[in-house]
């Protein structure tokens, strides 16, 4: 499966937790690959294990804090295998984040030049004040910010302004791939459609592949190529967002879907989805997704679907598999 | 700006220690002249008594607010009467020969402290879940909780006494002439060497236990990750980012601690008979010596003062939230 468009591969990844009753598994057996310059979207509500898995697969979460199994390649270097000190020098200059809080992201007791120059003395081997300097004022620039703002200590900027910086930042060494875990979830939603549409031009304009972790997925549907949908920690289905959008075939991903309100449109009763994820520490022997599901049926309980490629998107479910005809068993 | 306003601050709370200090004695029944006279037995003629009352400044024939500006005026210039207990040494003298002494013996032990607790906090956060880093807190808690007093008697019994590698008493040797030159430096040091050692060992577990704590909040926060997603070096982050916010609660401590130095340990300077200012201060105490009293109460109050101004001042620089 490599190849050298992908920048990210992340290959039969299980991550688990340590508890007082033994390993939790948060993420089993999944595989999802970013290529040169895609936008890929990670999607899946609260304790579906999508950060856990980012955070994991980067070495963020590491032993004995959590357990990673799999294989994980970011630009052909099988990052779970490297040392601490390569790993470093990996970070920020190979792929950099934007993490899901911006508000607490910055230091708030250094300005934001100090903040970026750090990274930039950490990762450039020729270091110049001058150079640093104007590196700085040009990401700021591209995130559409004074460069005043570089003399700004962290508490003297908005949470939208915050949130820019952190882009920034993460621009700041031309990385190939920048994670970013939910970039909008602490912004009202103005600033929200703000920061996305901001995202996506950039990637855009400078080529940069992102893996963008949200639970909301009406609007990654609008912004990815590919989308990943998680729950209980397994892929219930992936392929191209127009697929998706044209047509959600999981039963878990058509509930997410509907769950969001059209903008246009007559006003609609909006179908929640009923239960609550199912709890990792006593995982269903079936489908995670089974006891909320309002088409299971009894092999649901009993066993896990496999994921199933059919044309260019995947499906996990037992019901669908019956539906569709050709069957092709991803590898 | 800010800084004015704090000095402003600190100024109006001066006032009102003093204005206080100055009040305290006359609200209790007699005034500090006449206790002097029954400790005197009869043996003190009704004149002595006028000039005592005058000296102190508790003439009871004087309107209150005459004597509260008659006090103002003194304090502001140093006169702070005559003591008793080392009579007739004016207190400003006493406070002179003592106050240095108190400086260099506590001032040291708290920064030694301070320093080598805070490293040693850092480094058990940091390395938390190694046994050594694990091991700290522990033998620091089981040592901060043994009773001071003992900690000190123990130190002079056995190493001053029994083994006689220390000096017992005073600040420095007495075939000393005073002056300042190596001997001198070398018997002053040896003299506070066990004074020194009896304060850093109990008040060391404090520092350190505070800025574990600190460290380990801080250490969750995002910033923390962020620094360390984007590869700096693992030095870069506990100084700059770790130590560099962990660090602000723990100044706030020191602060207090450097103004309470001035207070003196009273219990150190009894044990180890340092003429130090906590040693004078338990002098005046047992002998009833007002005017001593009175004055090293004011000095502790401004001791405290001044260092909170500095830390005030030190604090908007390291954390620039505070100025604004």
């Amino acid at each position: 499966m490599n190849n050298e468009q992908e920048v990210l591969s992340i290959e039969n990844v299980s991550v688990s937790y340590p508890t007082t009753e033994g390993w939790v598994q948060a993420v089993r057996d999944v595989s999802l690959c970013v290529n040169k310059g895609q936008l890929v979207g990670l999607a899946g509500e609260s304790g579906s294990g999508k950060s856990t898995l980012v955070l994991a697969a980067t070495r963020v979460l590491s032993p004995p804090t959590v357990r990673v199994e799999g294989k994980v390649e970011i630009s052909g270097r099988k990052v779970l295998d490297i040392s601490k000190k390569e790993l470093r020098m990996m970070r920020w200059k190979t792929f950099s984040f934007v993490t899901q809080s911006a508000m607490n992201a910055l230091n708030p007791v250094l300005r934001i030049r100090t903040q970026m120059h750090d990274a930039i003395r950490a990762h450039v081997p020729k270091y110049s004040r001058a150079e640093a300097d104007a590196r700085c004022a040009e990401v700021l620039r591209i995130v559409e910010l004074s460069t005043s703002k570089l003399d700004s200590y962290p508490h003297q900027l908005s949470g939208g302004q915050r949130q820019r910086i952190v882009i920034a930042l993460a621009l700041l060494l031309e990385p190939e791939l920048i994670i970013m875990d939910e970039p909008t979830t602490a912004l009202d939603v103005v600033a929200q459609r703000e920061i996305i549409a901001l995202i996506r031009r950039l990637q855009r304009e400078l080529g940069f592949a992102v893996l963008l972790i949200t639970h909301d997925l009406s609007l990654l549907l609008e912004v990815a190529d590919e989308v990943v949908v998680l729950y209980g920690g397994r892929v219930m289905e992936s392929g191209p967002a127009y697929e998706l959008l044209r047509e959600a075939r999981h039963p878990y991903s058509k509930a997410l879907v509907q769950s969001f309100p059209p903008l246009h449109g007559p006003v609609v009763r909006q179908e929640g989805i009923p239960g609550t994820p199912p709890n990792m520490l006593h995982p269903p022997a079936g489908c995670p997704f089974a006891d909320r599901c309002s088409v299971a049926i009894e092999r649901c309980h009993l066993d896990m679907p496999r994921l199933v490629q059919t044309g260019q998107r995947s499906i996990a479910c037992h019901v669908q598999a019956n539906l569709s005809g050709t069957e092709v068993e991803r590898t | 700006m800010y800084v004015l306003k704090r000095a402003v601050f600190y100024l109006s709370i001066f006032w009102a220690a003093i204005t206080l200090n100055f009040l305290l004695p006359r609200m209790m029944p007699g005034n500090a002249a006449t206790a002097v006279m029954a400790r005197a037995q009869g043996q003190m003629s009704p004149q002595a008594l006028k000039a005592l009352e005058i000296a102190f400044g508790v003439s009871s024939n004087q309107p209150l607010w005459h004597q509260y500006l008659a006090y103002l005026w003194n304090t502001l210039r140093g006169h702070f009467g005559i003591s008793f207990t080392y009579f007739p040494e004016p207190v400003s003298q006493v406070i002179a020969s003592t106050l240095p002494w108190t400086l260099f013996l506590i001032g040291s032990a708290t920064i030694i402290s301070f320093v080598i607790g805070t490293g040693l906090g850092v480094l058990s956060a940091w390395r938390r879940g190694r046994k050594v880093a694990d091991a700290i807190p522990v033998a620091f808690t089981l040592i901060a909780s043994m009773p001071y007093f003992w900690v000190a008697l123990a130190l002079l019994y056995v190493l001053g006494f029994v083994l006689g590698w220390f000096p017992i008493a005073h600040s420095f040797s007495d075939e000393q002439s005073p002056g300042f030159n190596l001997q001198t430096i070398g018997s002053v040091l040896y003299h506070a060497a066990l004074p020194i050692a009896s304060l850093v060992v109990t008040s060391l577990g404090g520092w350190m236990l505070g800025m574990r704590n600190n460290l380990i909040s801080v250490l969750s926060e995002d910033y923390i990750t962020l620094a360390q997603m984007k590869g700096l070096p693992e030095r870069e982050v506990v100084t700059n980012y770790a130590t560099r916010n962990a660090m602000l609660p723990q100044i706030t401590s020191f602060a207090m601690s450097l103004g309470f130095v001035v207070g003196g340990a009273v219990v150190t300077e009894i044990v180890f008979s340092y003429p130090g200012i906590g040693y004078a201060l338990y002098q005046a105490v047992t002998n009833s010596d007002y005017p001593l009293m009175q004055a090293i109460f004011l000095i502790i109050v401004t001791a405290v003062l001044i260092a909170n101004f500095l830390i005030d001042i030190l604090y908007s620089r390291l954390d620039p939230r505070v100025s604004n």
